[in-house]
């Protein structure tokens, strides 16, 4: 074992950093190790499906036990490797059996069940050892190096997550309308075209992992080598003695070629100054450096450029002053938040009269209508379902009326009177009464006219008239006839101005 | 065989002040135990929650589905921004960093936890996986989405006392990495054997001009120089 050859950078390391400084290691050299784990597992793992073909279950099982069988290949190429030397396929070829041979039948049955198997490997196939030497040195070797134990347990879950990713990939990336593989189907079934899937998925996983596993043990078993015999200081102190006697053959010679030019040198001189160099051109050369773009520079612009408000108004103002204007502020900003409390209730207040005034104005149509349009209203021709033309009533009404009353027709006789009035209201008093006014309605514009005396008689009438149309309650023929005067005395044609 | 540069898995940031930082990344193995802690705690919230609000009806029901979507979802996030690691992740000595070494921020945070729909496609974080190993940062895809790294966070150790020894100037002048080289022999070789003490400090006999345990000594008190000599 040469050290100076090493092509790992030797430090102290925790175990975890061993165990990366051999993922490091197998995913560097990822491809060959790979090929090179394949190279044996691939033809055991053919024969083994050639003989059980009926057994699927059987075969992975096999496949699987059988991991001693193909890793020592990776770690006797990983040793060479570490030392600068890349083995070819036809060198590993040669030695494949040699390899491989020793204590395969205790790695293939109860050093199976190890947890620290990548870690052991080495110690059998590098160092050679067997029996009671061999677990003396794994004891020493082992001490405190449980990592060992974590990798195994992560590779097993990192295989089994890549196979099943695998699988799962495989469904995903075929279109569901084909139908031809179910998820279920694949990690469970027992025969078919899904076992074998699962069989290329399992060693794809395994030959995924085991590069980073055999190395990762590897590399934890480098790191606690260099730990316990100090390799990182044996490198240290050849390369400082490969130095120092280069050194001093150059400067003996060195030496030997001052003596003959000049006959005569300094024996004690120190080797500080010897190797330092003059302090001008040090000084030349490190204001050649400073004159780079990194070390800053001066600039010029004559351009105007904007650089932002300045604000000047809180700079030199003595704390005293500050803090009255603070108050002031503080005063003024009260004064105005009340302002505008005020002001907002003024327009609250203004719009809430607006409101109300709104909610007053019931007579819609009125709203719009001006004084002097009112005369063109079309007279009504119809009032409550009544025909009020005048054309329409007889010429003399009262006297019709006690004709009816007489024959014993009272309703008809108070229709006729009730008719006559609105008639004579509305054509001859040019009462302005609306088109579809109610009996009410025209009761109360009878009695805001100012022109017509007869209200107190025409609510009489009215009054009669409701209870008759509405209630059916046909008032006594001597009330009746008294209407009948009274309308002659109120409406009759003798009162017309 | 001339191979390429040497394996490490650090990864280096040169500030604009020229100061050099390095950190070390974390792999898939010590975060995957960072979310089986995480996921526990996150377990045993979401049966607390079921349980103390299953009594309230269909209240009970929108109030638990609600607390399982932030929980689910910000539980990360909360941390990240708090500490730059969840409980988990403190817990395993790792933390989230921006990819120049600053704190992670908000954002930063919410679009690497975000994404973690991405990275558990198609089930368990198996592109997330994928991504980790074959990432040269052991970045899954949230972390390269949002600029992130997951580092282990340095402690700070304390001082190992040195094996006392009179101070001796070195015979010639070290680099800084040979300096280091001496006071990790200073601070380890105690529990090295002495075999093996003795071996490594015979391979400076040629400085030290010394044999056996003495050799041993006097690197020691070069450490000893190293440390306070000057």
């Amino acid at each position: 074992m040469d050290l100076s050859r090493i092509t790992i950078n030797l430090r102290p390391r925790t175990p975890w950093e061993g165990a990366d400084l051999g993922f490091a290691l197998a995913r560097s050299e990822f491809l060959r190790l790979w090929l090179l784990w394949l190279a044996s597992a691939l033809p055991f793992y053919l024969v083994v499906a050639l003989l059980l073909a009926s057994e699927p279950m059987l075969i992975a099982l096999l496949a699987w036990w059988f991991k001693p069988l193909y890793e020592p290949p990776l770690l006797f190429w990983l040793s060479r490797r570490v030392f600068g030397e890349r083995l070819g396929f036809s060198e590993m070829r040669q030695h494949w059996w040699r390899i491989i041979r020793p204590q395969l039948f205790a790695n293939l049955t109860w050093r199976r069940f190890s947890t620290a198997r990548s870690f052991n490997m080495p110690v059998a196939l590098l160092e050679g050892l067997k029996g009671s030497k061999r677990r003396a040195r794994i004891s020493v070797l082992g001490r405190g190096q449980h990592v060992t134990g974590w990798l195994t347990f992560f590779g097993i879950n990192f295989e089994i997550l890549l196979e099943l990713s695998f699988l799962v990939l495989l469904v995903l990336l075929i279109p569901t309308e084909l139908d031809w593989l179910q998820m279920d189907s694949l990690v469970m079934s027992e025969s078919g075209v899904e076992v074998w899937l699962q069989h290329i998925g399992s060693l794809l996983a395994m030959s995924l992992i085991a590069p980073f596993y055999v190395a990762g043990g590897f590399g934890i078993y480098l790191t606690r080598r260099s730990e316990l015999e100090g390799w990182d200081i044996e490198l240290g102190f050849k390369r400082l003695a490969e130095r120092v006697k280069s050194k001093r053959t150059f400067s003996s010679a060195a030496a030997g070629l001052l003596l003959l030019a000049m006959g005569f040198m300094l024996p004690g001189e120190p080797p500080i100054a010897a190797g330092l160099p003059d302090r001008d051109a040090v000084r030349q050369t490190i204001q050649e450096v400073l004159k780079d773009d990194v070390f800053g520079k001066r600039e010029m612009r004559d351009s105007w450029e904007y650089v932002g408000d300045t604000d000047e108004s809180a700079e030199d103002v003595p704390w005293l002053l500050q803090w009255l204007i603070d108050i002031f502020e503080g005063y003024t900003q009260g004064m105005a938040t009340v302002a505008e409390f005020l002001l907002w209730l003024a327009v609250g207040l203004i719009i809430a009269f607006l409101l109300y005034r709104v909610s007053q104005m019931r007579d819609w149509p009125n709203l719009n209508t001006l004084p002097g349009l009112q005369r063109r209203q079309p007279l009504p021709v119809t009032l409550s379902g009544l025909d009020i033309r005048p054309e329409s009533l007889p010429e003399d009404l009262v006297r019709q009326a006690e004709l009816l009353l007489l024959a014993g027709e009272g309703r008809a006789a108070l229709s006729l009177l009730y008719r006559g009035a609105l008639s004579v209201l509305v054509f001859r008093f040019r009462l302005q009464i609306s088109i579809g006014a109610t009996e009410g309605e025209c009761l109360s514009q009878v009695e805001l006219s100012q022109d017509f005396s007869g209200a107190a008689f025409f609510r009489r009438l009215t009054i009669v008239w409701q209870g008759m149309a509405y209630g059916h309650s046909l008032p006594s023929a001597g009330e009746l006839e008294a209407l009948c005067q009274d309308w002659d005395r109120v409406f009759g044609e003798q009162h017309e101005e | 065989m001339v191979t390429t540069e040497e394996v490490d898995t650090t990864r280096q940031y040169e500030i604009p002040e020229g100061v050099l930082l390095e950190f070390r990344l974390a792999g898939p193995l010590v975060r995957a135990g960072a979310w089986a802690i995480d996921a526990a705690i996150r377990a045993v919230l979401y049966i607390a929650i079921g349980l103390s609000f299953s009594y309230f009806g269909g209240v009970g029901v929108a109030i638990i589905l609600i607390a399982l979507f932030l929980i689910e979802w910000f539980y990360p996030v909360l941390f990240e921004v708090k500490s730059g690691a969840t409980p988990g992740k403190k817990a395993m000595g790792i933390w989230v960093i921006h990819d120049n070494g600053t704190p992670v921020t908000l954002s930063a945070s919410v679009i690497r936890n975000l994404l973690r729909a991405v990275d558990f496609m198609p089930v368990m974080y198996g592109f997330g996986l994928l991504s980790m190993l074959f990432n040269r940062e052991f970045k899954r895809l949230g972390d390269l989405a949002a600029g992130t790294l997951v580092v282990y966070r340095d402690s700070y150790e304390k001082r190992p006392e040195l094996p006392s020894s009179t101070a001796v100037r070195p015979g010639v002048e070290l680099t800084e990495s040979e300096q280091q080289a001496v006071l990790a022999f200073a601070e380890r070789a105690p529990a090295l054997s002495s075999e093996r003490r003795v071996e490594l400090a015979e391979i400076l006999s040629e400085i030290s001009g010394r044999k056996g345990e003495r050799a041993v000594d006097g690197i020691y008190g070069y450490a000893n120089w190293l440390m306070k000599g000057r």
